[in-house]
């Protein structure tokens, strides 16, 4: 088990105490790809924030992140720092503005070799070279020199990558790594952090709102909504939860094309509309009166597949 | 089935001149051609850079045309200028992207639909509220929605909002740029079928721009590829879905995700 979080909860304003993330708890197994998937202000960018203890001061956390057997909850500011870049990374959406415009990319990558090894110059050069070689990344010695904003946007991704991946991270927390990139580009990096995954092992928790993409990278797959996880599977195709499949729905199938596309009534409740009840229990096309007032556990149906639903 | 549109050979190129370096210009849009027939939805699609957008704000005149024709009802619409100009702006209207972006977060959504019967100067007062609020039930808000600010709004209704706002004048002609791509995906499949019920309703044509293929292969009769300016393949939507002629639209369809899920 590379990381395993139990009942975390994220409250932001100290007076009212509005909850974004609800007891949440999952875990993420070694040499394992976890989807984290959900629509906008759901709570999965924050659940990567808290693991990486980089929530500002008006988050209070509860719960326990344990990241090989240690909770990180209650480590000091220094020992986070020797822990983050080193055995947890993380790859940014938007690589424009997760690269420091003022410095050379190979500069930036070997900033991180030296800071966590004790490798002198020269082979800190060699072993950022290698990484570039290692994502896919031509012309070696040139775009080692070269400022992020005259490469291309999958180039930029591939530069993040090789600084997530340079101490060899137990755990890679990816965080809509493909959401500002095209199609074809957003192939080859998916390809390339599989190639990764298969290579050295690591983990990654991958969070995206496409559950498409998610489908085809991951090994399990968690849907998240309003703060909480709803439902665990390892294949889309046996999504039970009525929110996992109405945004399957909701998604436009070729197959169905000049039908008219299932969208799901109402929207996202804010964090101050949320009630006791389930969820999703407002949207819900089977909810009962029941709904509204319990919320269900999320308890493990059948093999390895976990379910929030008092009805399915 | 009439053209609305035509486009015949059309150029724009963008590049940096300034006193010390001579130009050298980049053609965003190099040498296309395509024709949009009254009524339907027409889809252009490619990835970021390939010169989408650029033809896009060509035929609505947020730019302007380095050569070529743009006919639009069989009147060449390039050397608009003054009154001729604002009449055709009329008629051809823009949803742009980003709804956060697009609304004037200073004023209220009854302002804001109400802004484009001013400048255009249609209908008197009476008759001015009578038509927003028949916009505003189509798109299922009540009178109160009126009052308030874009701010106060979801992401899914002030899109709706840009949308009733581009629709007020009835135009013919309606440009979508990425019109879904900022929205989750269950709020882009209620824009996406908002924007059809229009269309029947009001027999509108789109030319719906965007970089996602599932979404333009649900919403278009016909869809234009573009690759760096050039448009390389035109085809109909089933036709290019199924059977794709061009390398790079195979590629394209290859990219998408999710093909195992189904």
């Amino acid at each position: 088990m590379t990381i395993e979080i139990k009942n975390l909860n994220v409250y932001f304003n100290e007076k009212t105490k509005l909850q974004a993330v609800n007891n949440l708890s999952f875990n993420v197994k070694k040499g394992e790809i976890m989807g984290l998937v959900g629509e906008s202000g759901c709570g999965k960018s924050l659940t990567s924030l808290s693991i990486m203890r980089l929530l500002g001061k008006n988050a209070s956390l509860t719960g326990e992140i344990n990241f090989l057997g240690e909770n990180i909850l209650n480590l000091s500011k220094k020992e986070m720092g020797s822990l983050r870049g080193k055995e947890i990374s993380m790859i940014f959406q938007e690589p424009l503005t997760a690269l420091n415009p003022l410095h050379r990319v190979g500069k930036q990558i070997s900033e991180i070799l030296k800071i966590h090894t004790s490798l002198s110059k020269k082979e800190i050069k060699v072993k950022t070279l290698d990484l570039m070689q290692e994502v896919n990344l031509k012309d070696l010695e040139n775009t080692y020199k070269k400022f992020p904003h005259e490469l291309s946007g999958g180039q930029r991704q591939r530069i993040i990558i090789a600084m997530a991946i340079a101490c060899e991270p137990k755990l890679i927390i990816a965080d809509e790594p493909t959401t500002a990139l095209d199609v074809s580009t957003q192939a080859q990096i998916i390809d390339l952090l599989k190639e990764i995954n298969n290579k050295k092992h690591n983990s990654l928790l991958f969070i995206s709102h496409d559950l498409d993409l998610v489908g085809d990278l991951c090994h399990r797959i968690a849907i998240m909504y309003a703060g909480h996880i709803i439902e665990v599977i390892e294949d889309l195709k046996d999504a039970k939860h009525p929110y996992t499949k109405c945004l399957l729905d909701a998604i436009p199938n070729p197959l169905h094309k000049g039908n008219e596309l299932y969208s799901i009534p109402g929207r996202v409740p804010t964090l101050a509309e949320r009630e006791s009840g389930c969820p999703f229990a407002g949207r819900c096309p089977i909810a009962k009166e029941r709904c509204h007032k319990i919320l269900p556990e999320l308890l493990e149906r059948e093999d390895r597949h976990l379910l929030r639903c008092l009805y399915v | 089935m009439e053209n609305i549109l035509e486009i015949k050979n059309l150029k724009k190129s963008f590049g940096s001149s300034n006193f010390f370096k001579v130009k050298d210009s980049k053609a965003a849009v190099d040498n296309i051609s395509f024709e949009i027939k009254k009524g339907e939805i027409f889809g252009l699609v490619g990835e970021s850079g390939c010169g989408k957008s650029t033809t896009g704000n060509l035929i609505s005149k947020l730019l302007s045309v380095d050569s070529g024709e743009i006919i639009y009802n069989g009147k060449n619409i390039c050397g608009l200028k003054g009154r001729d100009l604002k009449e055709m702006r009329k008629n051809i209207q823009m949803i742009f992207q980003d709804p956060y972006h697009s609304l004037n977060p200073k004023k209220n959504i009854g302002w804001i639909l109400m802004e484009p019967f001013i400048i255009h100067n249609l209908y008197s007062k009476d008759d001015r509220r009578k038509k927003i609020l028949d916009m505003l039930e189509i798109a299922g808000f009540d009178e109160s929605f009126l009052s308030k600010y874009p701010s106060e709004l979801s992401g899914g209704q002030r899109q709706r909002v840009a949308i009733l706002a581009a629709l007020m004048c009835e135009p013919d002609f309606v440009i979508a740029d990425e019109a879904v791509s900022a929205l989750d995906v269950s709020v882009q499949a209620q824009i996406l079928n908002f924007m059809k019920k229009l269309q029947k309703k009001m027999g509108l044509t789109y030319l719906f721009i965007s970089h996602d293929l599932n979404v333009i292969y649900y919403m278009c009769d016909r869809i234009a590829v573009m690759k760096e300016g050039k448009i390389i393949e035109i085809n109909e939507a089933e036709k290019l879905y199924l059977n794709p002629k061009h390398p790079y639209t195979k590629s394209l369809l290859a990219a998408i995700p999710g093909k195992k899920a189904r």
